[in-house]
Protein backbone atom coordinates (compact mmCIF):
# COMPACT_ATOMS: atom_id res chain seq x y z
CA UNK A 1 0.00 0.00 0.00
CA UNK A 2 1.28 3.46 -0.85
CA UNK A 3 2.01 5.89 1.99
CA UNK A 4 -0.92 7.78 3.40
CA UNK A 5 -1.06 11.37 2.12
CA UNK A 6 -0.44 14.10 4.63
CA UNK A 7 1.78 14.79 7.59
CA UNK A 8 2.14 13.27 11.03
CA UNK A 9 -1.10 12.25 12.67
CA UNK A 10 -1.89 13.12 16.26
CA UNK A 11 -4.72 12.89 18.71
CA UNK A 12 -6.35 16.15 19.63
CA UNK A 13 -4.81 17.62 22.78
CA UNK A 14 -7.04 18.17 25.80
CA UNK A 15 -5.33 20.34 28.37
CA UNK A 16 -6.48 19.73 31.94
CA UNK A 17 -5.55 22.19 34.69
CA UNK A 18 -5.77 21.82 38.47
CA UNK A 19 -5.87 25.21 40.19
CA UNK A 20 -5.21 24.49 43.86
CA UNK A 21 -5.55 26.83 46.82
CA UNK A 22 -2.48 26.45 49.06
CA UNK A 23 -3.21 29.38 51.36
CA UNK A 24 -2.68 29.30 55.11
CA UNK A 25 -6.23 28.12 55.86
CA UNK A 26 -5.67 25.03 53.74
CA UNK A 27 -2.98 23.93 56.21
CA UNK A 28 -5.49 23.26 59.00
CA UNK A 29 -8.09 20.54 59.63
CA UNK A 30 -6.42 18.22 57.13
CA UNK A 31 -7.69 20.11 54.08
CA UNK A 32 -4.52 20.05 51.99
CA UNK A 33 -3.93 16.43 52.88
CA UNK A 34 -7.48 15.56 51.80
CA UNK A 35 -7.02 17.46 48.55
CA UNK A 36 -3.79 15.64 47.81
CA UNK A 37 -5.47 12.33 48.50
CA UNK A 38 -8.51 13.19 46.41
CA UNK A 39 -6.47 14.19 43.37
CA UNK A 40 -4.14 11.25 43.71
CA UNK A 41 -7.12 8.90 43.94
CA UNK A 42 -8.66 10.44 40.83
CA UNK A 43 -5.67 9.78 38.56
CA UNK A 44 -6.43 6.13 37.75
CA UNK A 45 -10.01 7.06 36.95
CA UNK A 46 -8.81 9.86 34.67
CA UNK A 47 -6.62 7.30 32.90
CA UNK A 48 -9.64 5.09 32.44
CA UNK A 49 -11.63 7.94 30.90
CA UNK A 50 -8.72 8.78 28.64
CA UNK A 51 -8.44 5.19 27.45
CA UNK A 52 -12.11 5.26 26.49
CA UNK A 53 -11.51 8.29 24.28
CA UNK A 54 -8.46 7.25 22.29
CA UNK A 55 -8.54 10.25 19.99
CA UNK A 56 -8.06 12.73 22.83
CA UNK A 57 -4.60 13.24 24.33
CA UNK A 58 -5.17 14.31 27.93
CA UNK A 59 -2.33 16.54 29.15
CA UNK A 60 -2.33 17.54 32.81
CA UNK A 61 -0.83 20.52 34.59
CA UNK A 62 -1.33 22.06 38.02
CA UNK A 63 -1.10 25.58 39.39
CA UNK A 64 -0.91 26.32 43.09
CA UNK A 65 -1.66 29.71 44.60
CA UNK A 66 -1.21 31.30 48.01
CA UNK A 67 1.00 34.39 48.25
CA UNK A 68 1.61 34.57 44.53
CA UNK A 69 1.13 31.57 42.27
CA UNK A 70 3.41 29.01 40.71
CA UNK A 71 3.27 26.05 38.43
CA UNK A 72 3.15 22.93 40.57
CA UNK A 73 3.29 20.83 37.36
CA UNK A 74 4.49 23.10 34.58
CA UNK A 75 4.82 20.72 31.66
CA UNK A 76 1.72 19.32 29.97
CA UNK A 77 2.01 15.72 31.13
CA UNK A 78 0.19 12.82 29.47
CA UNK A 79 -2.25 11.38 31.95
CA UNK A 80 -0.81 7.94 31.36
CA UNK A 81 2.45 9.00 32.99
CA UNK A 82 1.12 11.67 35.33
CA UNK A 83 2.02 11.24 38.99
CA UNK A 84 0.56 13.60 41.54
CA UNK A 85 3.15 15.52 43.52
CA UNK A 86 2.05 16.47 47.00
CA UNK A 87 0.93 20.04 47.49
CA UNK A 88 1.99 21.90 50.62
CA UNK A 89 -0.04 24.76 52.05
CA UNK A 90 1.83 27.86 53.16
CA UNK A 91 1.17 28.89 56.71
CA UNK A 92 0.24 32.59 56.64
CA UNK A 93 -0.10 32.28 52.85
CA UNK A 94 -2.60 34.57 51.08
CA UNK A 95 -5.02 33.56 48.31
CA UNK A 96 -3.74 35.12 45.09
CA UNK A 97 -6.32 33.55 42.81
CA UNK A 98 -6.27 36.52 40.43
CA UNK A 99 -2.59 36.02 39.75
CA UNK A 100 -3.14 32.30 39.19
CA UNK A 101 -5.81 33.06 36.62
CA UNK A 102 -3.52 35.42 34.75
CA UNK A 103 -0.87 32.69 34.65
CA UNK A 104 -3.45 30.27 33.30
CA UNK A 105 -4.46 32.83 30.69
CA UNK A 106 -0.86 32.91 29.47
CA UNK A 107 -1.00 29.22 28.68
CA UNK A 108 -4.25 29.53 26.79
CA UNK A 109 -2.97 32.00 24.21
CA UNK A 110 -2.54 30.85 20.59
CA UNK A 111 0.21 29.73 20.52
CA UNK A 112 0.92 27.69 22.57
CA UNK A 113 -2.64 26.41 22.25
CA UNK A 114 -3.25 24.96 18.78
CA UNK A 115 -6.48 25.64 16.92
CA UNK A 116 -7.22 21.90 16.70
CA UNK A 117 -7.21 21.36 20.48
CA UNK A 118 -10.24 20.09 22.34
CA UNK A 119 -11.80 22.45 24.91
CA UNK A 120 -9.48 22.63 27.94
CA UNK A 121 -10.73 21.81 31.42
CA UNK A 122 -9.85 23.91 34.46
CA UNK A 123 -10.77 22.73 37.95
CA UNK A 124 -10.45 25.33 40.70
CA UNK A 125 -10.35 24.17 44.32
CA UNK A 126 -10.42 26.74 47.12
CA UNK A 127 -11.44 27.09 50.74
CA UNK A 128 -11.58 30.86 50.93
CA UNK A 129 -11.76 34.01 48.90
CA UNK A 130 -9.22 35.89 46.77
CA UNK A 131 -6.94 38.35 48.50
CA UNK A 132 -5.60 39.91 45.29
CA UNK A 133 -7.13 41.48 42.17
CA UNK A 134 -9.37 38.61 41.14
CA UNK A 135 -11.31 40.66 38.59
CA UNK A 136 -8.20 41.52 36.57
CA UNK A 137 -7.05 37.92 36.57
CA UNK A 138 -10.47 36.67 35.49
CA UNK A 139 -10.63 39.30 32.77
CA UNK A 140 -7.23 38.18 31.48
CA UNK A 141 -8.46 34.61 31.33
CA UNK A 142 -11.72 35.48 29.61
CA UNK A 143 -9.99 37.72 27.08
CA UNK A 144 -8.35 34.64 25.62
CA UNK A 145 -10.60 32.69 23.21
CA UNK A 146 -9.43 29.44 24.78
CA UNK A 147 -10.06 30.85 28.22
CA UNK A 148 -13.67 31.52 27.27
CA UNK A 149 -14.09 28.10 25.68
CA UNK A 150 -12.48 26.23 28.59
CA UNK A 151 -14.76 24.06 30.68
CA UNK A 152 -14.44 25.65 34.10
CA UNK A 153 -15.67 23.98 37.25
CA UNK A 154 -14.99 24.74 40.90
CA UNK A 155 -14.96 22.90 44.21
CA UNK A 156 -15.34 24.88 47.41
CA UNK A 157 -13.79 23.38 50.53
CA UNK A 158 -15.69 24.20 53.67
CA UNK A 159 -18.15 26.87 54.71
CA UNK A 160 -15.75 29.80 54.41
CA UNK A 161 -15.24 29.41 50.68
CA UNK A 162 -16.72 32.23 48.63
CA UNK A 163 -18.84 30.40 46.10
CA UNK A 164 -19.86 33.63 44.37
CA UNK A 165 -16.24 34.10 43.30
CA UNK A 166 -16.01 30.50 42.22
CA UNK A 167 -19.14 30.90 40.15
CA UNK A 168 -17.74 33.99 38.48
CA UNK A 169 -14.84 31.78 37.47
CA UNK A 170 -17.24 29.15 36.16
CA UNK A 171 -19.10 31.81 34.19
CA UNK A 172 -22.13 29.66 33.41
CA UNK A 173 -25.38 30.27 35.24
CA UNK A 174 -26.35 26.63 34.81
CA UNK A 175 -23.29 25.33 36.63
CA UNK A 176 -22.82 25.92 40.33
CA UNK A 177 -19.72 25.48 42.43
CA UNK A 178 -19.91 22.36 44.55
CA UNK A 179 -19.12 22.57 48.26
CA UNK A 180 -17.24 19.79 50.03
CA UNK A 181 -17.65 19.80 53.79
CA UNK A 182 -15.66 16.67 54.56
CA UNK A 183 -12.95 14.56 52.92
CA UNK A 184 -15.38 12.05 51.45
CA UNK A 185 -17.31 14.77 49.65
CA UNK A 186 -14.07 16.31 48.42
CA UNK A 187 -12.99 12.97 46.99
CA UNK A 188 -16.32 12.55 45.25
CA UNK A 189 -16.38 16.05 43.79
CA UNK A 190 -12.78 15.87 42.67
CA UNK A 191 -13.51 12.59 40.94
CA UNK A 192 -16.54 14.11 39.21
CA UNK A 193 -14.55 17.12 38.08
CA UNK A 194 -11.71 15.00 36.79
CA UNK A 195 -13.67 12.18 35.15
CA UNK A 196 -17.22 13.07 34.19
CA UNK A 197 -16.21 16.53 33.06
CA UNK A 198 -13.11 15.17 31.33
CA UNK A 199 -15.19 12.57 29.53
CA UNK A 200 -17.58 15.21 28.26
CA UNK A 201 -14.74 17.38 26.98
CA UNK A 202 -12.96 14.43 25.35
CA UNK A 203 -15.50 13.77 22.66
CA UNK A 204 -17.57 16.89 22.19
CA UNK A 205 -20.02 17.24 19.34
CA UNK A 206 -19.86 20.37 17.25
CA UNK A 207 -21.83 23.31 18.57
CA UNK A 208 -23.40 25.87 16.32
CA UNK A 209 -22.56 29.40 17.33
CA UNK A 210 -23.80 31.14 19.33
CA UNK A 211 -23.27 28.36 21.85
CA UNK A 212 -23.98 28.69 25.56
CA UNK A 213 -21.04 26.41 26.23
CA UNK A 214 -18.78 24.40 23.98
CA UNK A 215 -19.15 21.34 26.21
CA UNK A 216 -22.20 20.31 28.24
CA UNK A 217 -21.13 19.76 31.85
CA UNK A 218 -22.52 16.51 33.26
CA UNK A 219 -24.69 16.61 36.37
CA UNK A 220 -23.11 16.72 39.79
CA UNK A 221 -22.78 13.57 41.86
CA UNK A 222 -25.48 12.93 44.47
CA UNK A 223 -24.29 12.65 48.06
CA UNK A 224 -24.65 9.07 49.30
CA UNK A 225 -25.20 7.88 52.87
CA UNK A 226 -25.45 9.50 56.29
CA UNK A 227 -21.68 9.74 56.86
CA UNK A 228 -21.42 12.21 54.06
CA UNK A 229 -23.41 14.68 56.15
CA UNK A 230 -20.70 15.03 58.81
CA UNK A 231 -19.28 18.50 58.29
CA UNK A 232 -15.62 18.77 59.11
CA UNK A 233 -14.82 22.02 57.40
CA UNK B 1 3.83 31.86 -9.73
CA UNK B 2 3.62 30.46 -13.27
CA UNK B 3 0.41 30.44 -15.26
CA UNK B 4 -0.86 28.02 -17.82
CA UNK B 5 0.14 29.10 -21.31
CA UNK B 6 -2.27 31.61 -22.80
CA UNK B 7 -4.60 30.09 -25.24
CA UNK B 8 -4.28 26.65 -23.72
CA UNK B 9 -7.51 24.67 -23.66
CA UNK B 10 -9.52 24.75 -20.44
CA UNK B 11 -8.76 22.01 -18.01
CA UNK B 12 -10.72 18.83 -18.00
CA UNK B 13 -11.42 18.13 -14.38
CA UNK B 14 -11.30 14.72 -12.82
CA UNK B 15 -12.60 13.99 -9.38
CA UNK B 16 -12.25 11.68 -6.43
CA UNK B 17 -14.12 11.64 -3.17
CA UNK B 18 -14.34 9.54 -0.08
CA UNK B 19 -16.23 9.73 3.18
CA UNK B 20 -15.41 7.69 6.28
CA UNK B 21 -17.34 7.50 9.53
CA UNK B 22 -15.32 8.33 12.62
CA UNK B 23 -14.82 5.81 15.39
CA UNK B 24 -16.39 8.24 17.85
CA UNK B 25 -19.66 8.48 15.95
CA UNK B 26 -22.70 6.25 15.79
CA UNK B 27 -23.88 7.81 12.53
CA UNK B 28 -21.78 9.52 9.89
CA UNK B 29 -22.68 13.19 9.93
CA UNK B 30 -20.72 14.14 6.82
CA UNK B 31 -22.16 14.23 3.33
CA UNK B 32 -20.43 15.12 0.07
CA UNK B 33 -20.89 15.07 -3.67
CA UNK B 34 -19.09 16.20 -6.80
CA UNK B 35 -20.71 16.73 -10.19
CA UNK B 36 -18.98 17.21 -13.50
CA UNK B 37 -16.23 14.62 -13.50
CA UNK B 38 -14.55 14.56 -16.88
CA UNK B 39 -15.78 17.98 -17.93
CA UNK B 40 -14.43 21.49 -17.63
CA UNK B 41 -17.17 22.54 -15.24
CA UNK B 42 -17.33 21.02 -11.77
CA UNK B 43 -19.28 21.71 -8.60
CA UNK B 44 -18.26 20.07 -5.35
CA UNK B 45 -19.72 20.27 -1.86
CA UNK B 46 -19.07 18.76 1.54
CA UNK B 47 -21.17 19.27 4.66
CA UNK B 48 -20.56 18.23 8.26
CA UNK B 49 -23.62 17.76 10.44
CA UNK B 50 -23.02 18.81 14.02
CA UNK B 51 -24.04 15.60 15.76
CA UNK B 52 -24.80 15.95 19.45
CA UNK B 53 -28.05 15.66 21.32
CA UNK B 54 -29.96 18.60 19.93
CA UNK B 55 -28.68 18.07 16.38
CA UNK B 56 -30.40 14.73 15.98
CA UNK B 57 -31.11 15.20 12.27
CA UNK B 58 -27.87 16.89 11.27
CA UNK B 59 -26.99 14.01 8.96
CA UNK B 60 -30.16 14.91 7.07
CA UNK B 61 -29.28 18.58 7.21
CA UNK B 62 -25.90 17.82 5.68
CA UNK B 63 -27.47 15.87 2.81
CA UNK B 64 -29.98 18.63 2.16
CA UNK B 65 -27.42 21.43 2.05
CA UNK B 66 -25.14 19.54 -0.32
CA UNK B 67 -28.04 18.94 -2.66
CA UNK B 68 -29.30 22.53 -2.63
CA UNK B 69 -25.79 23.98 -2.87
CA UNK B 70 -24.92 21.92 -5.92
CA UNK B 71 -28.27 22.67 -7.50
CA UNK B 72 -27.88 26.40 -6.88
CA UNK B 73 -24.36 26.36 -8.28
CA UNK B 74 -25.30 24.38 -11.38
CA UNK B 75 -28.30 26.59 -11.99
CA UNK B 76 -26.11 29.68 -11.96
CA UNK B 77 -23.53 28.11 -14.22
CA UNK B 78 -26.22 27.05 -16.62
CA UNK B 79 -27.29 30.66 -16.91
CA UNK B 80 -23.72 31.87 -17.39
CA UNK B 81 -23.54 33.79 -14.13
CA UNK B 82 -19.88 33.40 -13.34
CA UNK B 83 -19.52 36.73 -11.60
CA UNK B 84 -18.42 37.93 -8.21
CA UNK B 85 -21.91 39.25 -7.50
CA UNK B 86 -23.45 35.88 -8.19
CA UNK B 87 -20.97 34.15 -5.90
CA UNK B 88 -21.58 36.65 -3.11
CA UNK B 89 -25.32 36.01 -3.36
CA UNK B 90 -24.93 32.23 -3.30
CA UNK B 91 -24.87 31.82 0.52
CA UNK B 92 -28.24 33.49 0.89
CA UNK B 93 -29.67 31.53 -2.02
CA UNK B 94 -28.44 28.26 -0.52
CA UNK B 95 -29.53 29.07 3.04
CA UNK B 96 -33.05 29.99 1.97
CA UNK B 97 -33.39 26.84 -0.11
CA UNK B 98 -32.00 24.79 2.78
CA UNK B 99 -34.44 26.31 5.24
CA UNK B 100 -37.34 25.58 2.93
CA UNK B 101 -36.36 21.96 2.47
CA UNK B 102 -35.63 21.45 6.15
CA UNK B 103 -39.00 22.87 7.11
CA UNK B 104 -40.66 20.59 4.59
CA UNK B 105 -38.79 17.59 5.93
CA UNK B 106 -39.71 18.48 9.52
CA UNK B 107 -43.33 18.94 8.46
CA UNK B 108 -43.39 15.49 6.92
CA UNK B 109 -41.46 13.90 9.79
CA UNK B 110 -42.69 15.51 13.02
CA UNK B 111 -40.39 15.44 16.02
CA UNK B 112 -41.08 12.80 18.64
CA UNK B 113 -41.81 13.75 22.24
CA UNK B 114 -38.26 12.80 23.19
CA UNK B 115 -36.83 14.94 20.39
CA UNK B 116 -39.01 17.86 21.48
CA UNK B 117 -37.52 17.53 24.99
CA UNK B 118 -34.04 17.81 23.56
CA UNK B 119 -35.02 21.14 22.05
CA UNK B 120 -36.02 22.73 25.34
CA UNK B 121 -34.71 26.26 25.46
CA UNK B 122 -34.35 26.63 21.69
CA UNK B 123 -36.33 29.64 20.42
CA UNK B 124 -39.49 28.59 18.64
CA UNK B 125 -38.53 30.54 15.51
CA UNK B 126 -35.57 28.25 14.84
CA UNK B 127 -36.61 25.14 16.69
CA UNK B 128 -37.23 23.21 13.48
CA UNK B 129 -33.88 24.16 11.97
CA UNK B 130 -31.45 23.48 14.82
CA UNK B 131 -31.71 19.67 14.70
CA UNK B 132 -30.55 19.80 11.08
CA UNK B 133 -27.56 22.03 11.81
CA UNK B 134 -24.62 21.60 9.46
CA UNK B 135 -21.65 23.33 7.90
CA UNK B 136 -20.99 23.73 4.17
CA UNK B 137 -18.01 23.92 1.84
CA UNK B 138 -18.75 24.54 -1.84
CA UNK B 139 -16.41 24.91 -4.81
CA UNK B 140 -17.35 25.85 -8.36
CA UNK B 141 -14.84 25.50 -11.18
CA UNK B 142 -15.45 26.81 -14.66
CA UNK B 143 -12.80 27.60 -17.28
CA UNK B 144 -10.66 30.33 -15.71
CA UNK B 145 -12.93 30.69 -12.70
CA UNK B 146 -12.93 29.31 -9.19
CA UNK B 147 -15.54 30.24 -6.62
CA UNK B 148 -15.71 28.96 -3.06
CA UNK B 149 -18.31 29.31 -0.35
CA UNK B 150 -17.68 28.35 3.25
CA UNK B 151 -20.07 28.39 6.21
CA UNK B 152 -18.48 26.88 9.30
CA UNK B 153 -15.38 24.78 9.73
CA UNK B 154 -13.54 22.60 7.23
CA UNK B 155 -10.79 23.30 4.73
CA UNK B 156 -10.42 24.23 1.08
CA UNK B 157 -6.89 24.10 -0.33
CA UNK B 158 -5.72 24.86 -3.86
CA UNK B 159 -2.47 23.43 -5.23
CA UNK B 160 -1.23 25.66 -8.03
CA UNK B 161 0.76 24.63 -11.09
CA UNK B 162 3.99 25.63 -9.35
CA UNK B 163 3.07 23.58 -6.29
CA UNK B 164 2.14 26.44 -4.00
CA UNK B 165 -0.64 25.80 -1.50
CA UNK B 166 -3.24 28.54 -1.32
CA UNK B 167 -6.31 28.73 0.87
CA UNK B 168 -8.94 30.55 -1.21
CA UNK B 169 -10.75 31.17 2.09
CA UNK B 170 -8.44 31.78 5.07
CA UNK B 171 -8.79 29.88 8.32
CA UNK B 172 -11.23 31.49 10.73
CA UNK B 173 -9.32 31.69 14.03
CA UNK B 174 -12.54 32.14 15.99
CA UNK B 175 -13.72 28.63 15.18
CA UNK B 176 -12.14 26.61 17.96
CA UNK B 177 -13.27 24.12 20.59
CA UNK B 178 -15.64 22.38 18.18
CA UNK B 179 -17.73 25.53 17.81
CA UNK B 180 -18.71 26.45 14.30
CA UNK B 181 -20.94 28.65 12.21
CA UNK B 182 -23.91 26.78 10.89
CA UNK B 183 -26.79 26.75 8.46
CA UNK B 184 -28.87 26.73 11.65
CA UNK B 185 -27.17 29.81 13.18
CA UNK B 186 -29.43 32.66 14.18
CA UNK B 187 -29.00 36.01 15.85
CA UNK B 188 -31.00 38.65 17.69
CA UNK B 189 -31.75 41.78 15.73
CA UNK B 190 -31.89 44.50 18.34
CA UNK B 191 -32.40 47.16 15.69
CA UNK B 192 -35.81 45.81 14.72
CA UNK B 193 -38.33 48.60 14.20
CA UNK B 194 -40.77 47.73 16.95
CA UNK B 195 -41.65 45.12 19.51
CA UNK B 196 -38.15 44.50 20.85
CA UNK B 197 -35.38 42.22 19.56
CA UNK B 198 -36.31 39.90 16.74
CA UNK B 199 -34.70 36.56 16.10
CA UNK B 200 -33.36 36.26 12.58
CA UNK B 201 -32.19 33.24 10.67
CA UNK B 202 -29.63 34.78 8.31
CA UNK B 203 -26.70 32.38 8.38
CA UNK B 204 -25.45 33.75 5.08
CA UNK B 205 -24.06 36.70 7.04
CA UNK B 206 -21.57 34.24 8.56
CA UNK B 207 -20.53 32.75 5.23
CA UNK B 208 -17.29 33.62 3.50
CA UNK B 209 -16.76 33.50 -0.23
CA UNK B 210 -13.80 33.56 -2.59
CA UNK B 211 -13.83 34.46 -6.25
CA UNK B 212 -10.88 34.00 -8.57
CA UNK B 213 -11.13 34.75 -12.27
CA UNK B 214 -7.45 35.31 -12.84
CA UNK B 215 -4.17 33.97 -11.58
CA UNK B 216 -3.07 30.48 -10.68
CA UNK B 217 -5.82 29.84 -8.14
CA UNK B 218 -8.50 30.31 -10.81
CA UNK B 219 -7.30 27.05 -12.41
CA UNK B 220 -5.49 25.05 -9.75
CA UNK B 221 -3.68 21.82 -10.44
CA UNK B 222 -5.69 20.26 -7.62
CA UNK B 223 -8.38 21.45 -5.27
CA UNK B 224 -8.99 19.68 -1.95
CA UNK B 225 -12.10 20.11 0.14
CA UNK B 226 -12.29 18.39 3.52
CA UNK B 227 -14.48 18.31 6.57
CA UNK B 228 -12.74 19.42 9.76
CA UNK B 229 -12.17 15.89 10.98
CA UNK B 230 -9.46 15.59 8.35
CA UNK B 231 -7.46 18.72 9.17
CA UNK B 232 -7.88 18.08 12.90
CA UNK B 233 -6.10 14.77 12.51
CA UNK B 234 -2.72 16.28 11.64
CA UNK B 235 -0.36 17.41 14.36
CA UNK B 236 0.50 20.58 12.43
CA UNK B 237 -1.43 22.63 9.84
CA UNK B 238 1.32 21.89 7.32
CA UNK B 239 0.29 18.23 7.56
CA UNK B 240 -2.97 19.01 5.77
CA UNK B 241 -1.15 21.07 3.16
CA UNK B 242 1.13 18.14 2.53
CA UNK B 243 -1.92 15.96 1.91
CA UNK B 244 -2.87 18.08 -1.10
CA UNK B 245 0.61 17.78 -2.51
CA UNK B 246 0.79 14.06 -1.77
CA UNK B 247 -2.53 13.35 -3.44
CA UNK B 248 -1.38 15.16 -6.58
CA UNK B 249 1.83 13.15 -6.58
CA UNK B 250 -0.03 9.90 -6.04
CA UNK B 251 -2.48 10.61 -8.87
CA UNK B 252 0.43 11.46 -11.11
CA UNK B 253 2.49 8.39 -10.30
CA UNK B 254 -0.19 5.76 -9.76
CA UNK B 255 -3.23 6.93 -11.68
CA UNK B 256 -6.76 7.79 -10.70
CA UNK B 257 -8.30 4.37 -10.08
CA UNK B 258 -5.43 3.26 -7.84
CA UNK B 259 -5.71 6.37 -5.69
CA UNK B 260 -9.46 5.99 -5.52
CA UNK B 261 -9.10 2.46 -4.25
CA UNK B 262 -6.63 3.52 -1.57
CA UNK B 263 -8.58 6.52 -0.31
CA UNK B 264 -10.83 4.70 2.09
CA UNK B 265 -7.89 3.06 3.82
CA UNK B 266 -5.99 6.32 3.99
CA UNK B 267 -8.92 8.22 5.46
CA UNK B 268 -9.60 5.42 7.93
CA UNK B 269 -5.97 5.51 9.02
CA UNK B 270 -6.16 9.30 9.32
CA UNK B 271 -9.23 9.45 11.53
CA UNK B 272 -8.19 6.49 13.66
CA UNK B 273 -4.77 7.99 14.32
CA UNK B 274 -6.03 11.53 14.57
CA UNK B 275 -9.33 13.17 15.34
CA UNK B 276 -11.67 10.16 15.50
CA UNK B 277 -14.20 12.34 13.67
CA UNK B 278 -16.02 11.66 10.39
CA UNK B 279 -13.72 12.54 7.52
CA UNK B 280 -14.66 13.56 3.99
CA UNK B 281 -12.15 14.47 1.32
CA UNK B 282 -13.05 15.69 -2.16
CA UNK B 283 -10.43 16.16 -4.86
CA UNK B 284 -10.90 18.06 -8.09
CA UNK B 285 -7.82 18.01 -10.29
CA UNK B 286 -6.51 18.57 -13.77
CA UNK B 287 -7.05 15.36 -15.68
CA UNK B 288 -3.62 15.80 -17.21
CA UNK B 289 -2.15 15.17 -13.77
CA UNK B 290 -2.76 11.45 -14.11
CA UNK B 291 0.18 9.47 -15.35
CA UNK B 292 0.22 9.32 -19.17
CA UNK B 293 1.35 5.74 -18.91
CA UNK B 294 -0.96 4.77 -16.11
CA UNK B 295 -4.35 3.19 -16.19
CA UNK B 296 -6.17 6.35 -15.22
CA UNK B 297 -4.86 8.68 -17.84
CA UNK B 298 -7.55 8.35 -20.39
CA UNK B 299 -10.20 7.18 -18.06
CA UNK B 300 -9.59 3.46 -18.14
CA UNK B 301 -11.66 1.91 -15.40
CA UNK B 302 -13.66 5.11 -15.16
CA UNK B 303 -16.18 7.22 -16.94
CA UNK B 304 -14.50 9.00 -19.84
CA UNK B 305 -14.16 12.74 -20.32
CA UNK B 306 -17.42 14.48 -20.81
CA UNK B 307 -19.34 11.75 -19.08
CA UNK B 308 -20.68 11.92 -15.60
CA UNK B 309 -19.03 9.91 -12.95
CA UNK B 310 -17.39 10.04 -9.66
CA UNK B 311 -17.38 6.33 -10.19
CA UNK B 312 -14.09 7.08 -11.86
CA UNK B 313 -12.19 5.61 -9.03
CA UNK B 314 -12.84 4.55 -5.54
CA UNK B 315 -16.14 4.47 -3.86
CA UNK B 316 -18.00 7.76 -3.67
CA UNK B 317 -19.37 6.99 -0.27
CA UNK B 318 -17.62 4.74 2.10
CA UNK B 319 -18.81 4.40 5.64
CA UNK B 320 -16.44 2.93 8.14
Amino acid sequence: MANRPGGELAKRPLHFFWLADCSGSMSVEGKIQSLNTAISDAIPHMRQVASENPNAEVLVRALSFSSGAQWHVAQPTPIESFVWQTLVARREGATDLGYALSMLAGQLKMPPMPQRALPPVAVLVSDGYPTDDFATGLAALMSEPWGKKAVRVAVAIGQDADTSVLERFIGNAEIKAVRANNPEQLTRFIRWASTAVLKSASAPASQALPAAASVPVPPLPVDPGPDADADVW
Amino acid sequence: MSLPPQGSPPRVWRTLQCRVQGANHAVCQDWCEIRGDGTNSVVAAVADGHGGRKYFRSDQGARIVVEVALAAAQHGLGEGRCTREWVEALPQDIAIRWRSQVNAHAEGHPFTAEEERLLAGIPAEVERLVPYGTTLLLAVLEPGFLACVQLGDGDILALTDDDAIVRPIPIDPSLIANETHSLASFHEDRQAAEGGPVLRHEPWRLARVAFHDAGPVAAPKLLLLASDGYGNSFREPVGLERAATDYAAAISSRGIPAVGVEMEGWLRETTDGGSGDDVSVLLVFDGALASPAGPGASGEGSAGPGAKGEAAAGRPEVQG
